[in-house]
């Protein structure tokens, strides 16, 4: 398992494109090394579209599915609202 | 010559007509060695956002080395951090950081940052405003100030720009305001549109973007739809256009400016226990 808080491995910039790119790597690295990842966003929120279009909504581009996020990211205490902005980006980039 | 120039009596982001004439004059007035007058007789009071706008109208005056004088100030405006800097205007021969003009009090807080995204600013929304208003209107203005600033960074290659949220008169206000590349400009270089009121509706459609790499655009379509939500209020300012969107009762407003803003200024309110 790899595990990333948000809070504390992205202190100063959890919102911008260049942030989520820089998660989306290590999703994808993760995903290489067939590990899990558990991303804590415990005490943050995020209320960036940007951010979950460029950390998971662009997984679809390497051939994720909504089911392989579903099983491989544990999305430890997202808040409600960010879990919808994140799922929606992932459902415009036509993931499904 | 000297021009003497009434400021309204609240400074505000209602009617911006007279704070964009005298951003005209100052850059004029500069260019012709002209000296201008500031009269804050009838000012009685700043909005969250007449903050924000003061600050630029400080910075571009700074900026355009417009020789200015402030009259008729009250004591109670001296208190103001932008206030007090533009009393003292003729001491800053260039462009300070900012941050001076950063004030927060108990329904308030303005931020001036110098290039590169702040999120200070939203974890200080929450512990400001989490009490006071709903957490619905509290994410929304967290998304929308999130991606003004990332547009302003991203975008207009400001190199600083001012945000500010605050509870006035029942409402929630929010938003960011910089002086740089306008939104019709750096539309204009991929799109054609017939003219500046067009480019700002592009500029809320999804998948409208200029960026070549990391391509998205969808930011301000969703601050677009969480101002529905709550039925807020949105005024969008860019070079010589500007929109007001009324979400509650669906109005909307476009006009071109009589006088052109150079940046882009964005207001958002919410009316407090609305819906």
């Amino acid at each position: 398992m790899t595990y990333v808080n948000i809070r504390k491995d992205f202190s100063g910039d959890y919102v911008t494109r260049a942030a989520g790119e820089d998660l989306r790597k290590i999703i994808l690295e993760a995903d290489s090394k067939n590990r899990k990842i558990e991303i804590d966003f415990s005490g943050i929120t995020i209320a960036s579209t940007s951010f979950f279009d460029e950390g998971f909504a662009k997984l679809a581009d390497s051939g994720w599915t909504m089911e392989k996020l579903k099983t491989q990211i544990i999305l430890k205490e997202i808040n409600p609202r960010d879990r919808m902005i994140l799922l929606e980006m992932c459902n415009n980039r036509g993931m499904r | 010559m000297v021009k003497t120039f009434l400021l309204p009596q609240v400074i505000d982001d209602g009617r911006l007509d007279a704070i964009l004439k005298l951003i005209s004059l100052a850059k004029s007035y500069s260019h012709e060695k002209k000296k201008l007058t500031l009269d804050w007789s009838k000012t009685k009071a700043l909005s969250p956002a007449g903050y924000a706008i003061m600050s630029c109208v400080f910075d571009f005056l700074v900026e355009q080395k417009t020789e200015t004088k402030n009259i008729k100030m009250s004591k109670k405006l001296l208190d103001i951090a932008v206030v007090s800097n533009l009393k003292n205007i003729q001491n800053f021969t260039s462009l300070p950081a900012p941050n001076i003009n950063n004030t927060e009090n108990p329904n308030l807080i303005v931020r001036g940052v110098e290039g590169g995204i702040n999120t200070l600013f939203t974890e200080r929304l929450d512990e400001k405003f989490s009490d006071k208003i709903s957490e619905d209107i509290l994410y929304a203005g967290k998304l929308i100030i999130n991606e003004l600033m990332q547009n302003s960074h991203d975008h207009s290659t400001a190199e600083r720009y001012y945000m500010y949220a605050g509870l006035w008169n029942g409402e929630f206000h929010i938003g960011l305001l910089d002086m740089g590349i306008t939104i019709p400009a750096k539309l204009e270089q991929k799109y054609t549109r017939q003219n500046d009121i067009e480019y700002l509706e592009l500029s809320f459609e999804k998948g409208s973007s200029t960026r070549r790499q990391r391509t998205g655009g969808f930011g301000l379509y969703y601050f677009f739809e969480f101002l529905k939500e709550n039925e807020g209020k949105l005024t969008l300012l860019s070079r010589n256009a500007q929109i007001r969107r009324y979400f509650k009762t669906r109005r909307s407003q476009k006009n071109i400016l009589k006088y052109p803003l150079p940046g882009t200024w964005c207001f958002a309110r919410f009316i407090l226990g609305g819906k």
